[in-house]
């Protein structure tokens, strides 16, 4: 009787007993990746990772998207009526899954040597491990400013804030490991690559140079989160360099047509120019899905693959596009209705929504995205759910880096040709009517407006308007009449204040260890 | 009981005549024999010490032709009965009369140990032929104590028997053991076949409902087979279970609602797993309340227990029985949802410019006057409820037998229940069989086998609403649906026009269940009050759910046809060894003790497959293979283990002064290493009051009994190896991933709960007054709690215990009889209680957030210190919004219309944070007083799930032949969060649901500017944040059962050949008076920790019977 009590459990593994072969590392590091469109993590949340609720948090509450008026909901709406508070429940489960994703990564890099895994291999899990923590804490910090800085699996509960330059150091150095140790193209698809982290270098690079530039978050006077520190020449020069050789040496290029980065089925399209993306597949049964239903596909009846609107464009952003710029048809549209009509591509059909001529019309919504005939999907609540790519990083974003960072080492010129770069792939026949249209004298509100035009809803505005210090005065220069969805824009208006840059802590989090709060929340 | 009175003798050349003088000196046996008999044996010596009666004449009379039997306080030696005898008869005549001297027709007389009887005529006379003058008479009667009589050298003998003092004198189960309800310390209650068997019900559960004080039974909704919340003495912890522990014949059980299959889509409305247990079956139920009667179950005792024990082979003459009845149910309630004509008013109201009334005849995207009207006349109009909701056709029938002879006793039956649901296509069937067999080998040695067998089948209705998930089941849908067919692209989310009735009948469900109970014992007494006693046995179920979602069903419309399986296995087995000894030491101290160890274990498997994609329909989910999709499946097995010793001390003194003390020490493999075994002690003392010489003469009191007791029981009803550091499956791109889960914990222990209970005991005049009165308090501590941990340490929660929830609680039972007499009796019981529920520490989190999933208003609850489990938390509702808190365009221009209006609040006007509040809307108290509503600071505690009060109240009456039965049950001060008011307000702007007639016509509009009702839903902006305003009372009085019954006279019966006859007719659910707006005020949502909590959950049936019970 005495070992009648010694049972082991049958439906999971224990944590001790991962990583003891090759295989078992591949496994633990796809668990890394998975933290990127985590549903629930150790069964908590929804969605608070690229999966639903990291695009809400990067896009909406700007100039681009704001909550559509009378969608309540306390784990959304807040968002795009900037009034994030500390007891958010998608915050406090944000900032968990972010830090469950550097566990993830700090348990492999402390174990991998007892895989045995030989080399390159090795080097490479390493790689993209480092190049996952690199990212989990860009967006940490991008989010909430200084953060403990962990590079071991036993996290301490009582560690505290370290200031943005610790956490910099540690992501531009777990960015440069993977880019010195990744391969030209992973050999496992949509992993990260060499280029994946040069990308995100870039991004670091711009982001630090501009938030010095811009003095962001000086007036807050909360040296946690300071920028002094950032020599914006170095940064500038390094991103220039960067995607210089991005341009130069990556293979990627700009797509042919840029509806297709946004359909669930073109994947190989999309591949063509993102240097890193969600991944979902089609015949996993138990897969990892993105969720577009709720705002980022036309609204409408979900057998047309319609979603739920409760987010919606600004009239600014439709008036952001002249009226021949072919992104717009694609970016902005009215409902998708199943007895409409259906365009097949690549074999696959996708029900067309009515054109939008006119933000003021009700149903004006977000169409970027795209789901297809649900009929013939194979996933678990396919009306819901979506096994598209997600594009994280494109080359169109990286030309718009190059361009920035051309501007501030002195090419202007240069600068202005890659805007047009961008512009005349979606639209080659009327690009000097765009030239002309979206000429702006001050480069960098050109700039501005044309990250806005191509990369709309994919994750970039909010970290743009912080970044060249436009949070407050883009949103106040909204109105509340030109969409019918700016009704809410008074609302957002009086919620925008300096420190909303940064959103709180979760209020929680500093119940159960204490840790300092961002300032005025 | 047999007493232990032992004895010694040493003697030489002594005679069994001496000896048998011995031992009516040494004891308080007298021995009858016929001296014929003894007169041919020899002397002999004998030397025995303190032997028992069984020994010494087991030494004295084996070499000879003679055996004996032990009858109450007599020893009748006789020829054994094999041996040659010579026949003696001897005709003996009587009359058997009650105390009062009145005849008692049709008692039963019989030779002990033969089948020979016969019975009394209508004056109470007899006559039958004894074999021997050593033959013993048994009489029995319904309602009177057995009496039996040595004939002895008697012609004549007159009996008068006693009246049954019923309650008194009954056994109580209690775990491992029974005890006669006088020597009861603890709290017990318990419910008797009779009982059991008035209401016409097909769940044990309901049969028991208010009719026991301090236990609350909830059924989560009207569905047949719907599952049954039984909470006792209030819920002791948060995550743990809270339902107690079941003990089947025996068996025990910790009923797991999983172990039933149910709808994998959509909302998961369980099961009740214990309705595969036919009530008709039953011989009793107890339920222990206080933790002395509780702790020896230990670590499964926490939430009390319930024991089932069912019906054995009873003394008398073969029985059988059937039992049968037919009923017809109907809905107790409709709801009061628009007409086609009203709905098109209000969609004409809401959004006149639509397709709903406009074709787009001129092609510009637009539905208005300069289009061509919609042809209204032309649309299907429907009332769906009445569609729907029909007349429940219901059978039920049992035939049981009960036969004890000799040594051997067995009673078994078979039953078959086909119960027709209200709604359209759902149904509940049952098929049971059981027997039980009783084997006395020897004095010594008895064994016995129990063997019930059932297979239940729920078919349809698969998502009935009610629980937390999507609002799109089957009930949902025939309340909300738009009363008209029409299909409106944008909003049809089908892409079809989909009616609640295709919903029901393109939809398939089958839960089929079997259930095996099957358990066995071996008892051996080594010496008279030593007793050992192995038994084992276990409950298997096996379920299997089948489902198929035709394409013309919103669940399957998007897959082309979506069918699931799914498989549950579940077996509770275990072996329990118990050693039992008795002795009286002297008449004043007796002395019952018991010790034992049991073995326990627990299995469960799951497993599912789902495939979509079916170009062919016709054959269903019995072709899942013609699904062309594979789109899920899963698999999962849990083991846990339990080693348990356990030892109970009862002693009495003086026959008044009652102690008992347990203990027991619980090993589980739910955690680690060295915090396996929890040790729960309890004591109890009970003092007989009416024994002491003060009382024991008193013509008022007779019965009064004070009991006190104190108790530590656990709870470890986690899911296992919660101490483990588990890895989860983390999927990325259809790779397999895995990831840390938790971190471990090796500290995790058991929960333990403390109680502390007194009671009284009270029967006046003879025990036509009985009332029990009990008050308690119970701590629960080192709660088993995923206690959230600082999210930077990449975990979000670990298995902890922390944490403390107190409950203290008093119960009140009254039992009377009003009227006795020998044609009328009229008998009442009444019960009530009243729990009060506080979380008192959740560690070092401020709250524990409840949210519920899949409808609009989710972030609806939460657990916090000082409040009950059970609480809605949000804003407290404060009128409505009116014109005049508003300021407006060009300086409030009266020209503009409403609805062109942009309202601004004037100053000093309560702003609801995110939302741009006008007129209509719900406006919410300002708790802070900052002129702001927001989440932060103005939401507050708004709901109670549990009730201040509840209580049962039960007539039964008998005239002549007729019974009548009367049954009230009710609940006072608990309140349900009614989530459906938002949608059936017009929450959503779509066409495609109706909305409540009585909010339509009170509303709030510019010319009645209603404080109590806002606007509609989707003009109403802060209709949908958690408020108030969804809290409605629960409070209720049902009348739950009426019964008239007529028993045919026997003598007519026994012209036909049939023992007994009774006819009856029953009406459940005739009347509820409630507030309550929803279908009905008794729900139990899926989530424990709001359970009040409603999405329109299945309607109660009103149930109508008549029957008929023979007895052969």
């Amino acid at each position: 009787c005495k070992d009648y009590l010694d049972t082991e459990p049958y439906s999971f593994n224990t944590v001790e007993n991962l990583y003891k072969t090759p295989q078992d590392a591949e496994i633990g590091l796809t668990g890394c990746y998975s933290i990127l469109n985590a549903t629930n993590v150790q069964g908590t949340g929804f969605g608070e990772s690229f999966t639903v609720k990291m695009p809400i948090m990067l896009n909406a509450g700007t100039d681009e998207l704001v909550t559509q008026d009378g969608f309540t909901d306390p784990n959304y709406a807040p968002f795009g009526t900037a009034e994030v508070s500390s007891q958010n429940e998608t915050i406090r489960n944000n900032w968990f899954f972010l830090f469950a994703g550097i566990n993830r990564c700090n348990y492999l890099l402390e174990n991998i040597e007892k895989a045995n895994v030989p080399s390159p291999r090795r080097q490479e899990i390493i790689g993209e491990a480092r190049f996952l923590r690199g990212l989990l804490y860009f967006y940490l910090a991008t989010f909430y400013g200084g953060v403990p800085v962990y590079e071991a699996s036993q996290q301490d509960p009582k560690a505290q804030r370290s200031k943005l330059e610790s956490v910099y150091q540690l992501i531009l150095a777990d960015f440069n490991n993977a880019y010195q140790n990744l391969p030209n193209r992973a050999g496992i698809e949509g992993r990260a690559n060499k280029w994946s982290a040069a990308g995100y270098l870039a991004k670091v690079y711009t982001y630090l140079g501009s938030c010095n530039e811009n003095a962001v978050g000086k007036s807050l006077n909360y040296p946690l989160n300071s920028f002094d520190w950032v020599n914006k020449t170095e940064m500038y020069a390094n991103a220039k360099s960067i995607t210089d050789e991005i341009i130069a040496e990556s293979g990627y290029e700009l797509t042919k047509n840029y509806s297709y980065l946004f359909r669930e089925t073109t994947k190989s399209q999309l591949a063509e120019e993102s240097l890193f993306s969600i991944q979902s597949k089609t015949n996993s049964a138990n897969g990892n899905y993105n969720l577009w239903l709720f705002w980022q596909i036309p609204i409408g009846s979900s057998v047309a693959g319609g979603g739920y609107g409760w987010f919606r464009p600004t009239g600014e952003l439709f008036f952001k596009y002249n009226n021949a710029d072919e992104r717009r048809k694609n970016n902005l549209t009215l409902y998708v209705d199943p007895q409409g009509q259906k365009e097949n591509i690549e074999g696959i059909n996708y029900f067309i929504p009515l054109p939008c001529t006119d933000p003021l019309n009700g149903n004006y919504c977000v169409g970027k995205f795209r789901y297809r005939d649900p009929i013939s999907k194979s996933i678990s609540n396919g009306t819901a759910w979506s096994d598209a790519d997600v594009p994280l990083l494109r080359f169109a974003d990286i030309l718009l880096l190059n361009a920035e960072a051309k501007y501030y080492t002195g090419d202007e010129a240069g600068a202005r040709s890659r805007l047009k770069e961008v512009r005349y792939r979606s639209n080659p026949t009327a690009i000097d009517v765009l030239t002309t249209a979206y000429l702006k004298a001050n480069f960098i509100d050109e700039l501005l407006d044309e990250r806005s035009r191509e990369l709309c809803f994919e994750g970039w505005r909010r970290i743009d308007l912080i970044r060249f210090g436009k949070y407050e005065s883009a949103i106040n220069s909204l109105t509340d009449y030109l969409g019918s969805w700016n009704r809410i824009v008074p609302l957002l208006k009086s919620n925008v204040k300096p420190y909303k840059i940064w959103f709180p802590i979760p209020k929680t989090e500093i119940e159960l260890s204490p840790i300092d709060q961002n300032p005025k929340y | 009981s047999t007493r232990a009175q032992n004895i010694s003798i040493n003697k030489q050349n002594t005679s069994l005549k001496e000896v048998f003088q011995l031992i009516e000196k040494q004891t308080s046996f007298t021995v009858v024999y016929d001296s014929k008999i003894i007169k041919a044996t020899k002397p002999f010596s004998l030397t025995v010490k303190d032997v028992s009666i069984e020994t010494l004449l087991n030494r004295c009379l084996r070499d000879l032709d003679l055996d004996y039997i032990i009858s109450m306080n007599t020893i009748v030696v006789r020829r054994k009965l094999n041996a040659p005898v010579p026949i003696m008869i001897t005709r003996v005549t009587g009359k058997v009369t009650d105390s009062k001297g009145s005849p008692i027709p049709g008692v039963s007389i019989r030779i002990k140990g033969s089948n020979k009887g016969t019975s009394t005529d209508m004056d109470g006379k007899y006559t039958i032929d004894a074999p021997e003058p050593t033959s013993i008479l048994v009489f029995t009667s319904i309602g009177y104590n057995v009496k039996e009589l040595l004939v002895g050298s008697q012609k004549v003998i007159d009996v008068i028997l006693m009246e049954e003092v019923k309650s008194l004198d009954d056994l109580v189960v209690i775990g491992y053991g029974t005890v006669n309800k006088k020597d009861l310390t603890g709290s017990v209650s318990s419910i008797k076949a009779d009982e059991i068997s008035k209401s016409k019900v097909t769940s044990f559960q309901e049969a028991i409902q208010g009719k026991m004080a301090g236990i609350q039974i909830t059924s989560s909704s009207g569905e047949p087979g719907a599952a049954m919340n039984i909470s006792i003495r209030g819920a002791n912890t948060i995550y743990g279970s809270t339902s107690p522990l079941f003990v089947i014949d025996g068996v025990p059980y910790d009923a797991n609602a999983n172990e039933v299959g149910t709808a994998s889509i959509g909302n998961k409305t369980s099961a009740n797993p214990l309705s595969s247990l036919n009530p008709n079956d039953i011989e009793s139920v107890d339920v222990l309340k206080d933790a002395s009667s509780t702790a020896i179950y230990g670590s499964r005792g926490a939430n009390g227990v319930v024991i089932i024990t069912t019906k054995t082979g009873k003394l008398g003459a073969p029985k059988i029985d059937y039992d049968g009845y037919m009923s017809f149910s109907n809905a107790t309630k409709k709801l009061g949802v628009l007409s086609p004509d009203e709905y098109l008013d209000y969609r004409r109201i809401v959004s006149p410019n639509t397709i709903l009334f406009y074709k787009d005849t001129n092609k510009d995207g637009l539905y208005n006057e300069l289009d061509e009207p919609v042809d209204l006349s032309e649309l299907e109009k429907h009332d769906w409820q009445d569609e729907t909701l029909q007349t429940g056709v219901s059978q039920n029938h049992n035939v049981s037998f009960s036969v004890k002879k000799d040594n051997t006793s067995y009673a078994g039956g078979i039953g078959y229940l086909d119960q027709g649901a209200i709604v359209r296509n759902n149904d509940f069937k049952r098929y049971s069989a059981r027997l039980k067999v009783d084997q006395d080998f020897n004095t010594k040695l008895k064994i016995g086998l129990n063997i019930s067998l059932s297979q239940t089948g729920q078919d349809g209705a698969s998502q009935s609403g009610g629980g937390d998930g999507l609002f799109n089941g089957i009930v949902q849908n025939l309340v909300i649906s738009k009363p008209i067919e029409f299909y409106d692209p944008l909003w049809d989310r089908a892409g079809a026009y989909i009616s609640p009735l295709t919903m029901i009948d393109d939809a398939y469900k089958s839960a089929a269940t079997v259930q095996n109970n099957i358990s066995g014992y071996l008892n051996y007494k080594f010496i008279p009050g030593l007793t050992l006693n192995i038994s084992g046995g276990g409950i298997l179920t096996n379920s299997k759910t089948k489902e198929f979602y035709g394409k013309k069903t919103s669940w399957g419309v998007g897959d082309n046809g979506l069918g699931i399986i799914q498989d549950q296995k579940a077996a509770s087995i275990f072996n329990t060894n118990q050693l039992t000894y008795e002795k009286w030491f002297n008449k004043n101290h007796y002395l019952n003790a018991m010790i034992a160890t049991e073995i326990s274990q627990y299995t469960y498997e799951y497993f599912s497959v789902q495939k979509s994609n079916f170009s062919d329909e016709s054959t269903g989910i019995d072709d899942i293979a013609k699904g062309t999709i594979a789109k899920g499946s899963a698999s999962y097995k849990d083991v846990n283990r339990r080693l348990s010793y356990f030892g109970r001390v009862n002693y009495t003194l003086l026959t008044k002064h009652l102690f008992t003390g347990t203990f027991r020490a619980d090993g589980s493999d739910k955690f680690g290493k060295g915090k396996r075994f929890g040790y729960f002690p309890s004591f109890a003392y009970g003092w007989l009051i009416s024994e002491e010489p003060f009382l024991k003469n008193s013509k008022q009191i007779s019965n009064l009994k004070l009991r006190l007791s104190y108790g530590e029981t656990g709870n470890e009803r986690i899911e296992s190896y919660r101490y483990l550091a588990r890895l989860e499956n983390a999927f990325y791109n259809g790779e397999l991933g895995q990831a840390p889960a938790s971190s471990a914990n090796p500290d995790l222990k058991w929960e333990t709960t403390i109680q502390y209970n007194a009671g009284i005991d009270l029967g006046l005049f003879n025990n036509r007054i009985e009332l029990t009165l009990d008050i308690y308090s119970k701590q629960t501590k080192n709660m088993l709690l995923p206690v959230y941990v600082p999210g930077r340490t990449g975990y979000n929660q670990q298995w902890q215990n922390v944490g403390r929830v107190d409950n203290k609680g008093i119960e009140f039972q009254i039992n009377t009889k009003n009227i006795k007499s020998k044609d009328f009796n009229w008998e009442t019981s009444f019960n009530i209680s009243s729990n009060r529920n506080e979380v008192k520490d959740i560690g070092n989190i401020g709250y524990i957030p409840v949210t519920m999933g899949g409808g609009w208003i989710t972030n609806v609850g939460r657990v916090t210190v000082g409040q009950p489990i059970g609480t809605a938390y949000g804003y407290v509702f404060d009128g409505v919004y009116q014109i005049s808190d508003f300021t407006w365009d060009n300086d409030s221009d009266p020209m503009i219309p409403h609805d062109k209006r942009f309202y601004v609040p004037k100053s000093g006007v309560v702003q609801v944070t995110g939302v741009n509040v006008r007129p209509g809307s719900s406006k919410f108290k300002d708790l802070n007083g900052d002129g702001i509503v927001d989440l932060d600071n103005d939401r507050t505690t708004i709901s109670r799930s549990t009730p201040k009060f509840f209580g049962g109240l039960n007539n039964t009456i008998r005239y002549k032949n007729f019974d009548v039965n009367i049954f009230l049950e009710g609940a006072y001060g608990n309140q349900i969060f009614n989530e459906s008011k938002y949608r059936l307000e017009g929450g959503v702007s779509s066409t495609w649901m109706n909305i409540n007639k009585d909010f339509f016509y009170n509303r709030w509009t510019t010319e009645r500017p209603s404080n109590t009702y806002g606007d509609f839903g989707d003009l109403n902006k802060t209709a949908t944040l958690t408020s108030s305003y969804f809290v409605e009372d629960a409070s209720y009085l049902r009348l739950k059962n009426v019964s008239i019954g007529y028993r045919f006279s026997d003598d007519l019966m026994k012209k036909i050949g049939v023992g007994s006859a009774r006819i009856y007719v029953n009406g459940s659910n005739l009347h509820t008076w409630t507030k309550y707006t929803g279908y009905d005020p008794e729900i139990q949502s899926e989530n424990a920790l709001l359970a009040g909590f409603d999405r329109i959950s299945y309607p109660r049936a009103r149930v109508y019977t008549i029957g008929l019970n023979v007895g052969f």
